[in-house]
């Protein structure tokens, strides 16, 4: 009998055990504990907490700073948003209770607020080029130095926001297809990485998140909002997206599944989904089959919350008539009814296998 | 997964397509093929059971159609009806289905239904000709989702079949305190204004915040909606510290906003050790608590 306490790797490798998990789930489940057991130790809730406290915290910093016309230019925007960035990586090194990763998480903020304003001032706030430059470089050097979470969430979310309105200002939509190679490019390697750094944890879901709402403007230019005619076609995010997802089923399945009925049947609904559907769509599923695949709820929930703003934003797009978007929504609707159906006779245990998280609020991971 | 966004996605795309108003389909086919599918959907879920989720996706689905058919019923005979009357039909048609479904999804389209109606009624009628304050609209939703949320905490089945969703108490625990903060944060901002209604929206929210906490802390511990309860009480207390500060020093100091802004750190720091530490208590190391 063993003296030392059961770990979870003797009891997935237990003889009784191992025949009952399929090839790779092992490695997974183990993935999942090590990214779950080195991620920060405070609860979700008190990490939002604090990062809301923090925000407001930093625009007071902000208010102090120019009420006390300590900056008054550009530089001394800089300048001042230099010396909190720095002033935050040292406390923010201790991890000593939530007051100190507040107040650094809060100079964070506040510094690198200020080093974009300053900059902005400096290119006369036409740049916004400018912008996106200085920030892509405060987040190269902050995020392997500076350990918090919610920044290290944060400064990616608003480097991508920043080169949306990059685009938008710059009326290059073609760049809007880039931006969302870039951001399935991220998520890919991040999520199917077998071995996920830690800290590598908020670049991911950043660029989960950014994905679908690059798209989501994608599909608002289309709406005429600006004023601007982008008329941009989405078939290149479409077939951008086709592809990830059958290289994201081959990454789940095993390459040598690829002849097996199912597989076959969810590459070709896929190839039809990019031909004829809207890359929220699309993007949707993606998370969705992620969230479900990894047993992550929060992609899960990107999938649950952007579906129904893809579909309120594609109803309003100007481009297409009612008629052929109901054709196209429905259409999808029923090709995913369709699979489930067909993927049901295929695979008789995969029934058993759904989770509902409508239903039981719990699902299997 | 993919039966809720198939089916989500065809009923997206049946609504897309009575809102293109095609002309060459006449009014009693347009009615005809709605109410075809109403009856479908509840005869598939008679069929399917309601034990079975696929039979709670079709009277779903049929709640959904049923706002559609009262849309295209508008479109076709223009009665100059307010919109309100629309959704508060929608919600008194299809709340026998909602009761019985025992489904999470459909209880927040019932109560996105009912909220969208009443909001509509106060833009349109209540405000304009009643001249009823915002206040009793806050309170009205308040209520409507502490009653929905006390079924859920004290029914479990037997008074009103909820089912036992947990990310839906959270969602009722917000939709609750939402419009309750909303006339006590401008009972704070604007002092000088005070009206009764005003006074009793801010001690309802007092009140809901200190049974909140107690009930979420010793009968049913969940944190989230403690953090909930307690988020939304910083933002309440840091709007009074920081109106107190602004007011007596005023804006063009310097040295307040500093003030607040440690004032800031330091109560939600203070709430986040709480938090920790209540997390941390014998109570929740059961089933309540997810991290």
């Amino acid at each position: 009998m063993k003296s030392n306490p059961l770990t979870i790797e003797d009891v997935l490798t237990h003889s009784r055990v191992r025949p009952l998990l399929a090839e790779g789930d092992v490695d997974r489940i183990l993935d999942h504990l090590r990214v779950a057991n080195a991620s920060e130790k405070e609860p979700v809730y008190i990490r939002i907490l604090v990062g809301i406290g923090a925000w407001f915290a930093a625009l007071c910093l902000i208010l102090f700073l120019a009420v006390a016309s300590l900056i008054d230019s550009g530089a001394g925007a800089v300048l001042w948003g230099g010396v909190m960035l720095g002033a935050a990586v040292v406390p923010g090194r201790w991890r000593r209770g939530i007051f100190v990763s507040q107040l650094s998480l809060a100079m964070a903020i506040a510094g690198n607020l200020l080093v974009l304003f300053g900059f902005a001032e400096y290119s006369g706030f036409d740049e916004i080029g400018v912008i996106v430059f200085a920030h892509a470089v405060i987040t190269l050097l902050m995020y392997p130095l500076y350990s918090n979470s919610t920044y290290r969430f944060l400064s990616p979310t608003a480097l991508a926001a920043l080169v949306v309105f990059w685009i938008v200002d710059a009326r290059v939509s073609v760049w809007f297809h880039g931006l969302a190679a870039a951001e399935i490019v991220l998520v890919g390697t991040l999520f199917l990485s077998r071995r996920r750094m830690p800290a590598l944890e908020p670049l991911a879901y950043s660029a989960a998140l950014m994905l679908p709402v690059v798209l989501l403007i994608l599909n608002l230019s289309q709406a005429h909002l600006w004023r601007t005619d982008f008329n941009e076609p989405l078939w290149p995010s479409n077939l951008i997206l086709a592809l990830g997802l059958i290289i994201l089923y081959l990454y789940l399945a095993g390459v040598h599944h690829l002849r097996d009925s199912w597989m076959i049947l969810a590459v070709t609904a896929t190839l039809l989904l990019g031909v004829f559907t809207t890359p929220g769509i699309l993007v949707a599923v993606g998370l969705l089959v992620m969230g479900y695949a990894f047993g992550d709820r929060v992609l899960s929930a990107f999938a649950f919350l952007f579906l129904p703003l893809f579909l309120v934003v594609f109803y309003y797009a100007l481009n297409i008539d009612l008629a052929y978007k109901s054709a196209v929504v429905a259409g999808s609707g029923v090709l995913l009814l369709l699979v489930r159906k067909i993927a049901g006779w295929c695979r008789p245990d995969s029934a058993e296998k759904s989770a509902d998280p409508f239903v039981s609020g719990k699902r299997d991971t | 997964m993919l039966l809720f966004f198939g089916a989500a996605l065809v009923l997206a795309g049946i609504l897309f397509f009575f809102a293109y108003n095609w002309k060459e389909m006449g009014r009693f086919y347009k009615l005809g093929v709605i109410q075809g599918a109403v009856l479908i959907c509840i005869a598939a879920a008679q069929w399917k059971g309601l034990s079975d989720t696929t039979g709670k996706v079709f009277v779903l689905s049929a709640s959904v159609l049923t706002g559609v058919l009262l849309a295209v019923y508008g479109q076709i005979y223009q009665t100059g009806a307010d919109a309100y009357e629309l959704f508060s039909g929608w919600a008194v048609l299809i709340a026998g289905w909602v009761f019985i479904a025992r489904f999470a999804a459909l209880w927040m389209v019932w109560l996105a239904v009912v909220n969208t109606g009443f909001i509509l009624f106060w833009v349109q009628v209540g405000k304009p000709l009643y001249h009823i304050p915002y206040e009793y609209l806050c309170l009205l939703l308040a209520v409507i989702h502490g009653a929905v949320l006390a079924g859920f905490e004290l029914g479990t089945g037997r008074v009103i079949p909820l089912p036992r969703n947990r990310w839906m108490r959270w969602m009722l625990v917000s939709a609750v305190l939402i419009p309750l903060s909303l006339p006590t944060l401008a009972l704070i901002v604007q002092f000088g204004e005070v009206r009764g209604q005003t006074v009793l929206a801010a001690s309802a929210w007092a009140v809901t915040v200190v049974g909140g906490y107690r009930w979420y802390r010793t009968c049913t511990p969940d944190m989230v909606p403690l953090a909930l309860i307690v988020l939304n009480g910083c933002a309440v207390l840091l709007t009074l510290i920081g109106k107190g500060i602004l007011e007596t020093t005023g804006l063009d100091n310097a040295g307040a906003f500093l003030v607040v802004g440690l004032f800031i750190l330091g109560v939600v720091s203070l709430a986040g050790i709480w938090l920790k530490k209540t997390a941390a208590g014998p109570a929740f190391h059961t089933e309540g608590v997810d991290h």
